[in-house]
């Protein structure tokens, strides 16, 4: 139908959507420097060297495959527990409950691949994980459900279940699946041989969970980018009235939505546990599930840039070690820099500073 | 009008300690064992003076969050910092006291460090109009690391020391009371400000203009603009206060300690906790106040339930607040509206 | 501020006649357009000066640097002969301006009185125990004839009380020169008939009065003199005892306009769409239906008239399946749809224009293909086995957009970035073509020009 006239529009680049620069990358590398800078008197002012504690950061990181491997392990958890904040984002969702989404996923992994011994490794292999994604959706569907049923704010209640899934952790690590005998924290039974993830490439840290998360990297990209699902998700997230008076049922997809969130959580916890720690630990990951949400906002919520974030995130993570162990920083001080990089990235992408960025590129005309 | 909000409140209450009960009675049932001589043990432990003053003391500090927490919610800005804030403001409250060997000059202290991450978070949210809970999210993780590093820094090498703290109180006549006296008559002055700067909230924002102000705000930011009002200005204003009073109640959160100590995450949660109960409070100071009784029975319940022996593991036990809180949020959630530009940042028109 | 003088007494300043207000060469500048380009205007004391001009002519930008919620680029405004420096609101209100928005500025849930004295000191500041001021505030709502209690909370009055509110509200602030923006616009005819009467009443107490509108019959009703404004720019003032409907429309679109329309007679057929006794339930602000019957037939325009907020919204929810039904029935060709899906409904043939269009018609993020294919981008073709057609889908909304004279660069465009009569046109192209047998339209032509709403009709 109509073909001429289609001939007749100015050619589109197909990446139209991106032409935004300033705005989605120079901006939030920007933000990167200003808190590297700001760390850095940080640094200076506890007594530290910050030229010392940066190189140990960059060693520690990216410094040779090892260590590139280690960051690269470090980013699977958050880079999905990121793409599930940033699915729920889409669709006009705050999921700050990935803490305990997650939580609950490493839980269901290893109550699955603690027990059964007599199933074939692949398969508990896969049952742990499938067990992992639908604790963790479900986990995240109870605010969902109760903000649809009974308008409970899910900002509050996800925060909560936060609490109530560390706990419940607490509880069975040093209750019912507590493991015999092993001193510091209290840890869980094993998970059973053969049904840990295989390694990707021997002698790294890299395994199955990489793949898990780089899939659902690309694959959410496609949904949001090529399906009707995702255009959906969309809609809803932007103007969910005008979803409804279109005919979408703007509830579903926000159960959806928040329930595929939670779940990518879950495979984190999954990741985690099955991937690497072995068994489940109290306190596992405390703050992998806040990191994310900056591992979300860094990224602007686009599938590729967030897997971008996720890495330098977990770069961040892994060159504190060096920094703790060749510089001599504390830890907490090592935190610190994290969560300055957190405010930069939200400075750099808020209203105020995005405009700016518009401004700068002339990119405010009005039809 | 009071009477009315009142009579609310008190059916609220009622309904969510009900619910409370029953929360209790299916852990105990799970439980399993000797429940009867359970529940005559729980009854003794409700019955006695020093579970009201309990309750009492572990109200407090929510109590100071959630009054600060509802300055800058009716502004139009969630403040879902308060968890930071109470933080930072216990070791700030903890640190100078035990510098200066006096309370009073640590709850100074206190609040000016809650009016600093306040103005962090007006920053963020009213200046650069940045997501407001991905601001509160940060500046919790800031706290955590913050006052973990300096803790660290300030105490490692010392032997642990309790800070000076508030004395309690001591009326006569009514600090002898039976029951009476134990339970609400030998707390420190910080509960009783605590107590007495309800109604002076609620006056301040029902029955000034300045109450007015801040609430036509947090409702209509245009119509104020209209009138002349400063829409951020006024909201800036409100996030120091909220800042301040949160700050203060991290004070309230170490003399609630009973050795008048800090520890690394002290607030665990309680900030959020607060957050909740200014909504099921109906952002009203008196429904915010019920709230945070109704967290402080639950805490002295299950303190006195791990002292008892009880068979219920304590974590669960732990978990019992944040269950209570979510529960009432469902229940009383339902009606209750926010102000109705909660969260959105205001842009004043033609301003770029 | 003070509003301490307690009557409305003509002031010495304001002799009737004199130029009590001056605008000079007035440039004001949106990204991207002129709202204000060199306008030169004066008011003259005691007037009824109306503003006209279709929809972006640039009335209303020129009357918010007035007040000072817009800041000039260029020019002067000169109150009573003096330069005026006016930055806020709050300077406009010292010299004695106030404005009654079109979209009124009134916080639903305070009351009455805590509406007019907001932002304000009263006798006894701060506390809200007014003193003498309440006296005055009483006086001015018996004056204007307000039949709602003080006390009561303005979301609870009809829109006409509101306005009434407005306009005490301004006036306590010691407002001379009232500008009205579109006063008539949220009214029913009694209550605009009223609205003049209160104007003519405000003129005798020596009020000047800026009544800005686009519509000509009650410019010429109301006002002394009037002033066209075109695509930002003044055109020219007229005596309304001296000028015509035909003459002040040209002026305001540019070209000679036939203002009659022009209708086919219809020849109602079957019915397509009927209501049998539907009931809804009250929901938020919505005023639900009872026991409401209606029949449509095909061919027949169904006039629906009414002030928002009386039922209308229901029945559209309710002919939408977009609030459950209580009682009674929706009968679409023979069936009872009340268990209908709102998606299904669409495919069937009930198509609607939502009254807001940014709230409820539109995802301004999106793209205008997107907005044009809202209801149907999950149908064949533009949808295939859960693929988006993106080809398919903009050709789709170029003919649309030809069809339907959308005026945007491409269809890949921001919807947020066209003017919003261009947005009312995506929203007619995305209900009309498809070609419905029901067509509910919720005030279709607002935010249209004359020329754009005589394309609808």
């Amino acid at each position: 139908m109509a073909e001429d006239i289609s001939q007749n529009l100015a050619p589109l680049k197909p990446k139209a959507r991106f032409s935004l620069p300033i705005a989605n990358v120079a901006m939030p590398l920007l933000s990167i420097v200003v808190a590297a800078l700001a760390g850095a008197v940080i640094i200076l002012l506890m007594g530290y060297d910050p030229l010392k504690a940066y190189a140990a950061l960059a060693q520690g990181s990216f410094g040779n495959l090892m260590q590139t491997s280690e960051t690269v392990k470090t980013a699977v958890p958050l880079l999905l527990c990121g793409l599930g904040i940033a699915f729920a984002f889409q669709s006009g969702a705050f999921n700050i409950g990935a803490v305990g989404q997650m939580y609950m996923g490493g839980l269901a992994a290893i109550l699955v691949a603690g027990q059964f011994a007599g199933l074939p490794g692949w398969l508990h292999m896969l049952l742990a994980t499938l067990a992992a994604f639908v604790a963790g959706g479900l986990w995240a569907l109870l605010p969902a459900f109760l903000k649809v049923r009974y308008a409970s704010n899910e900002i509050i209640s996800t925060i909560l279940l936060n609490y109530v899934a560390i706990y419940l952790v607490d509880y069975m690590v040093a209750g019912p699946i507590k493991s015999g005998g092993y001193g510091g924290a209290p840890t869980s039974w094993p998970v059973l041989a053969g049904v840990m993830y295989p390694k990707l490439v021997p002698q790294t840290q890299l395994h199955l969970g990489l793949i898990f998360a780089l899939s659902a990297m690309v694959i959410l990209f496609f949904v949001m980018r090529y399906t009707t699902l995702g255009q959906r998700v969309r809609i809803v997230g932007q103007n969910r009235v005008a979803a409804t008076h279109a005919g979408i049922r703007a509830d579903r997809v926000f159960l959806l939505a928040f329930f595929l969130s939670g779940s990518l959580a879950g495979l984190a916890g999954a990741a985690e546990i099955l991937g690497y720690q072995a068994r489940l630990i109290s306190g596992f990951a405390p703050s992998t599930g806040y990191d994310a949400i900056a591992v979300a906002l860094l990224g602007g919520h686009a599938p590729f840039l967030v897997g971008l974030s996720a890495l330098f995130f977990a770069g961040l993570q892994t060159g504190a070690v060096a920094m703790e162990a060749i510089a001599k920083l504390p830890a907490q001080l090592v935190d610190l820099i994290r969560v300055l990089a957190i405010l930069a990235v939200l400075a750099a992408s808020s209203p105020r500073i995005v405009e700016f960025a518009r401004k700068l590129q002339g990119e405010d005309r009005k039809w | 009008m009071v009477r009315a909000w009142w009579s609310r409140g008190w059916v609220r209450t009622t309904a969510i300690l009900m619910a409370a009960l029953v929360v209790f009675w299916i852990v105990l049932e799970l439980a399993g064992e000797e429940t009867r001589n359970i529940a005559n043990g729980i009854f003794t432990i409700l019955a006695a003076p020093e579970f009201v003053k309990a309750a009492l003391i572990a109200a407090i500090p929510l109590l100071l969050a959630a009054l600060g927490g509802l300055i800058s919610e009716l502004s139009g800005v969630l403040n879902m910092a308060l968890e930071a804030m109470m933080l930072v403001g216990a070791f700030v409250a903890y640190t100078v006291a035990d510098h200066s060997g006096s309370p009073w000059i640590g709850l100074l202290a206190a609040g000016l460090s809650g009016l600093a991450l306040g103005l962090v978070h007006a920053v963020f949210t009213v200046t650069l109009r940045a997501n407001q809970v991905v601001s509160a999210v940060a500046l919790n993780l800031f706290a955590v690391a913050a006052t973990a590093l300096a803790f660290r820094v300030l105490y490692i090498h010392k032997t642990f020391q309790p800070a000076p703290g508030f004395e309690a109180l001591h009326f006569p006549v009514l600090s002898d009371l039976p029951y009476l006296g134990v339970a609400l008559f030998q707390h420190n002055i910080l509960i009783y400000l605590a107590l007495l700067l309800i109604p002076v909230m609620w006056f301040i924002l029902y029955r000034t203009s300045w109450g007015l102000t801040l609430r036509s705000v947090g409702e209509h930011p245009m119509a104020a603009n209209t009138v002349g009002i400063k829409v951020n200005r006024v909201r800036y204003i409100a996030i120091l206060l909220s800042g301040t009073l949160v700050g203060m109640s991290g004070s309230a959160l170490v003399s609630a300690s009973g050795i008048n100590a800090f520890q690394e995450n002290l607030s665990a949660g309680r900030g959020f906790i607060a957050f909740a109960a200014v909504i099921f409070g109906r952002y009203d100071p008196i429904g915010a106040f019920l709230g945070t009784i109704l967290f402080g029975l639950g805490d002295a319940l299950q303190i006195r339930l791990q002292a008892y022996g009880v068979e219920v593991p304590y974590q669960l036990l732990l978990m019992l607040p944040y269950v209570i809180t979510l529960l009432a949020l469902v229940v009383f959630m339902r009606n209750a509206r926010g102000p109705a530009a909660s969260g959105t940042p205001f842009v004043e028109e033609g301003a770029g | 501020m003070n509003a301490q003088t307690s009557t409305l007494r003509p002031t010495p300043h304001s002799e009737t006649g004199d130029v009590i207000l001056e605008l000079r060469n007035i440039v004001k500048r949106f990204p991207g357009i002129v709202a204000n380009d060199h306008v030169s205007l004066k008011i003259r004391a005691g007037e009824v000066h109306a503003l006209l001009g279709e929809n972006g002519a640039g009335k209303s930008t020129l009357m918010k640097v007035v007040y000072g919620l817009y800041q000039k680029d260029e020019g002067e405004v000169l109150v009573r002969n003096q330069p005026a420096h006016i930055r806020v609101p709050q300077d406009a209100m010292a010299l004695g301006i106030g404005m009654v928005h079109q979209h009124f500025m009134l916080v639903p849930n305070f009351t009455v009185i805590e509406n007019i004295i907001l932002g304000l000191r009263t006798d006894r500041y701060p506390l809200l125990d007014l003193g003498k001021s309440l006296e005055r505030i009483k006086t001015l709502a018996d004056d204007f004839g307000l039949n709602a209690p003080l006390s009561a909370k303005v979301g609870g009055l009809t829109v006409g009380q509101q306005q009434k509110v407005e306009i005490i509200k301004a006036l306590y602030r010691g407002a001379r020169i009232l500008i009205l923006d579109e006063p008539t616009a949220v009214l029913i005819p009694q209550e605009a008939e009223e609205l003049f009467k209160l104007i003519e009443h405000l003129r005798a107490d020596g009020v000047t009065l800026i009544f800005i509108s686009h519509k000509l019959k009650e410019v010429l009703r109301v006002s002394d003199r009037i002033t066209v404004m075109r695509r930002g720019q003044l055109i020219d003032t007229r005596d309304t005892t001296a000028t015509t409907i035909v003459e002040l429309a040209e002026l305001m679109v540019g070209k000679a306009v036939d203002l009659s329309v022009a209708k086919r007679p219809s020849t109602p057929g079957e019915n397509h769409l009927e209501l049998r006794r539907v009931t809804t339930r009250a929901d938020q602000g919505v005023r639900p239906l009872q026991e409401l019957d209606l029949a449509l037939r095909s061919g027949e325009i169904h006039g629906l008239a009414g002030v928002d907020g009386n039922g209308q919204q229901a029945l559209v929810q309710a002919i939408m399946g977009l609030c459950p039904v209580a009682g009674g029935q929706v009968i679409f060709h023979g069936r009872d749809i009340r268990a209908m899906e709102t998606a299904e409904r669409i495919s069937r043939g009930i198509e609607h224009i939502p009254e807001n269009r940014h709230t409820e018609g539109l995802v301004l993020g999106l793209s205008v293909t997107d907005n044009l294919l809202l209801e149907r981008f999950e149908h064949r073709p533009f949808g295939d086995r859960g693929l988006r057609q993106f080809k398919i889908m903009r050709a789709h909304a170029a003919t649309l957009m030809q069809k339907f004279d959308i005026r945007a660069p491409n269809p890949d465009i921001q919807t947020l970035k066209l003017s919003g009569g261009n947005q009312q046109k995506v929203i007619l192209a995305r209900s009309l073509w498809p070609d419905p047998t029901v067509l509910i339209a919720m005030q279709p032509t607002r935010g249209l020009d004359v020329g754009a709403a005589s394309f609808i009709q």
